[in-house]
């Protein structure tokens, strides 16, 4: 194993926490969500890439069905029509799988199908698609699964990733959210450093609500993208260096500048800095992390950053349109129309008649309840978490 | 109708007990795969379709024994001439409860398939004819079955069949008469060039299907596709030579013929969330019974050839639930119907299946030692 197991349990440790915190905010109390935040969990401790799969497929599922049970007409169907997107973001790993790819290859999959589910632009993802006033959780599931991804891989040559990651930030980072970058540098740096990537987990609280700890989340995001930025001597020449690490600085800085902040409520916001700097606290002690020493090319990207974020500061009222994330397409560009079954003829469905005595009709009763399915899908999800050990 | 269903259970029950009786020890498995398939559509016929008439139910007793007795044949002709007549009756049956149509148009009638195989069968008899043209008339033969309902697709009113127990009964004999001739009669030409291409070719084959299907503007009509594709899907997995993946296509098989009497026909109702789950879960989409078959039929292979046969298959389930990207609830609810202890069940089995992804671990082996090794399915 290229990272030590400790390590393991700390990005499981703060998704949890920061579930255990939208709990308290009273965001999501349903137990399907719950089961998802479990399955999702389950995959951050899975060392197998094909459970991870068939995990966050099935975390998909239950967020998706969560969301049926409780919008309106318009976003259960939204909801359904996640459930296709939200499987097509993991075809590429899984065809990787399939064609049993190792190395970079496989690698490349599954960065194909990180890219698929973590970015909401150009193309709405189906978690932002759906979430309805709750947007920020469901995007936090995205930034998890694609960390449950990332962490199992084993990286031969981790610069390329860094590169490749630091290419994506600058595209991606026209019109992508903050916490999306954030989640970038995440992998990136992981790919680097297993021990600084799991570092930039222990933050994952704070990227909760876009309140001021907005802030620390920035400095974190520049130096995260300062060290990739140290790591790409040996694929670029020093001057191209240079102007690409500048370029994907001011990228970065262009979102934060962009987000606005919201206000939270006090002890939210306080249970966010508080488990952030437990998770830390937690892997100072278990684990010794690596002093990196500035060179040239960091430095360039966390300079071009400070200096877009306090220019964007200075302008943003007036030149609002320097920094806008860029529209994407619109959703269902290539819809058409498809005729339901609303439009057949009907016919009745019929049972054999069973007899009217009180045992029975309470056995048939409970069959026919609404509750029945989330007595089983609880069921489901016991017996498939037992069986993901 | 309770006279019926009686004479439908008791028939069942009798019939399978003769194959028991007269059934070896190596065949006594292929009877109890085709008792859980069939028994299947009994027990999920929702409407009542197969006690509805005298004429459905023997007819449904009927090619369950010949199904049944094929799989009890020691010689290939034998097993072809047994399957051959459930197949006739099998489309007698279908045209005699379909919904009317205009007629026109020969090859609309599933009887023209029925007659294509038939020719096939009798050309394998034939002594001039080469290994390998008597595999690829057995071949031929399979696929034709296997498409049964691909003739009929375009004639109006089709799309009521969907999900229908004519499909699930096509999907029976069809999906037994393959798992066993690949199991018990595939000769070694299947092994060999250029046959052993069809390890790829079946795929690329529902693949095409698959994107012929996205033409259709009726979700029943595309279901009924999917339907014949798993028919495919199943034969595939069953000749790819892994003991593993064959024992997922017999799972596969049962799980496919379930599923599509499962299937309530009735428009989909915002406000029931299972009917929708179980409408969704038919189509093999995570969190299902299918879904799990899926999963277990395409691990991978050591061989490359079912390696990229794994992933063409993957795509083309990719291509079937394309559907969704643009589903939506109808606006005007019919009058919904009752929901009754027959959707609980199906609904239960569905997730329940949904369950078996946790002994993936375990699944090959145990499966494999239990069916391999005490009652040698395979050869």
């Amino acid at each position: 194993m290229h990272y030590q197991e400790s390590l393991l349990w700390i990005p499981a440790a703060a998704f949890l926490s920061v579930f255990f915190v939208n709990l308290i905010g009273q965001r999501y109390r349903r137990g399907l969500s719950s089961l998802a935040v479990l399955f999702v969990s389950q995959a951050l401790l899975t060392k197998n890439l094909g459970y991870i799969i068939v995990l966050l497929a099935l975390a998909d599922t239950f967020l998706g069905v969560e969301l049926f049970l409780s919008s309106k007409v318009d976003e259960k169907n939204r909801a359904v029509q996640s459930l296709y997107q939200s499987a097509l973001s993991l075809l590429p790993t899984a065809l990787g799988l399939m064609l049993r790819l190792d190395g970079n290859s496989l690698i490349s999959c599954v960065a194909v199908t990180i890219v698929l589910r973590l970015y909401s632009w150009p193309v709405s993802h189906w978690l932002v698609e759906i979430s309805g006033d709750n947007k920020m959780f469901p995007t936090y599931i995205g930034i998890v699964s694609s960390f449950a991804l990332w962490h199992i891989q084993e990286f031969l040559q981790p610069e390329l990733w860094a590169l490749v990651w630091l290419s994506l930030a600058f595209l991606f980072g026209l019109g992508s959210k903050y916490t999306e970058m954030y989640a970038t540098f995440s992998l990136g740096l992981f790919a680097l450093s297993p021990v600084l990537g799991i570092a930039s987990v222990c933050l994952w609280p704070l990227l909760a609500r876009p309140t001021y700890t907005i802030y620390l989340v920035a400095a974190f995001s520049a130096v995260s993208g300062g060290l990739l930025a140290q790591s790409l001597s040996g694929y670029l020449a020093p001057e191209a260096t240079y102007a690409f690490v500048s370029l994907v600085g001011a990228a970065l800085a262009r979102v934060f500048v962009a987000t606005a902040i919201v206000k939270a409520r006090w002890y939210m916001v306080a249970l966010d800095l508080f488990f952030a700097a437990l998770w830390i606290g937690f892997l100072f002690y278990t684990n010794t992390l690596p002093i990196p020493i500035p060179t040239p090319a960091g430095v360039t990207f966390v300079d071009s950053f400070v200096f877009v974020f306090l220019l964007g500061k200075l302008l943003y009222k007036k030149k609002p349109g320097f920094f806008k994330p860029f529209p994407g397409f619109p959703p269902h560009l290539f819809s058409k129309e498809i005729i339901g079954s609303d439009l057949l003829l009907e016919r009745k469905g019929a049972s054999v008649e069973m007899g009217q005595s009180p045992f029975r009709v309470l056995i048939f009763e409970a069959l026919e309840s609404e509750g029945y399915i989330a007595i089983l899908f609880g069921l489901l999800g016991a017996v498939l978490l037992w069986g993901a050990k | 109708m309770r006279a019926r269903i009686f004479f439908l259970v008791l028939a069942v029950f009798l019939v399978t007990g003769l194959a028991v009786v007269q059934a070896s020890e190596t065949r006594l498995p292929w009877v109890l795969i085709g008792f859980l398939g069939f028994i299947g559509i009994v027990v999920f016929d929702s409407y009542q379709e197969i006690p509805k008439s005298w004429t459905n139910s023997a007819l449904f007793i009927l090619i369950y024994g010949l199904t049944l007795q094929s799989c009890l044949e020691s010689t290939p002709d034998n097993f072809w001439r047994d399957q051959a007549g459930a197949v006739f009756l099998a489309t007698i049956l279908f045209e005699q409860n379909s919904l009317p149509w205009s007629g026109l148009g020969f090859f609309r009638s599933t009887m023209a398939p029925s007659v294509l195989y038939f020719l096939l069968v009798l050309a394998q008899t034939l002594p001039f004819f080469s290994a390998d043209v008597v595999f690829g008339c057995a071949l031929g033969a399979i696929l034709l079955f296997s498409f049964l309902e691909l003739f009929s697709i375009l004639r109006e009113n089709n799309d009521r069949n969907s999900g229908s127990f004519m499909s699930a009964i096509r999907s029976g004999v069809c999906g037994l008469g393959s798992l066993f001739y690949s199991a018990t009669f595939l000769p070694g030409t299947a092994k060999e060039a250029p046959f052993v291409f069809i390890r790829v070719g079946l795929p690329l084959l529902g693949l095409a299907v698959a994107t012929l299907s996205l033409f259709f503007r009726q979700w029943r009509r595309r279901y009924i596709l999917f339907c014949c594709n798993w028919s495919v899907f199943v034969f595939w997995a069953a000749i790819t030579g892994e003991a593993p993946r064959f024992y997922a296509a017999v799972a596969a098989f049962i799980a496919g013929v379930w599923t599509i009497m499962m299937t309530n026909r009735r428009a989909a109702d915002a406000s029931d969330t299972r009917d929708l789950y179980l409408k969704l879960s038919a189509w093999g989409v995570p969190g299902s019974l299918m879904f799990s078959m899926i999963v277990f039929a395409l691990f991978p292979s050591e061989s490359l050839l079912v390696r990229e046969g794994s992933v063409l298959w993957l795509v083309t389930f990719f291509v079937y639930w394309s559907g969704l990207r643009k589903f939506e609830l109808p606006k005007k609810q019919g009058e919904a119907s009752a929901w009754t202890w027959r959707n609980s069940l199906a609904l239960s089995i569905t997730i329940a299946g949904a369950g078996l992804l946790a002994g993936a671990k375990y699944f090959p082996e145990i499966i494999t030692q239990v069916l391999g090794q005490s009652w040698g399915v395979i050869k």
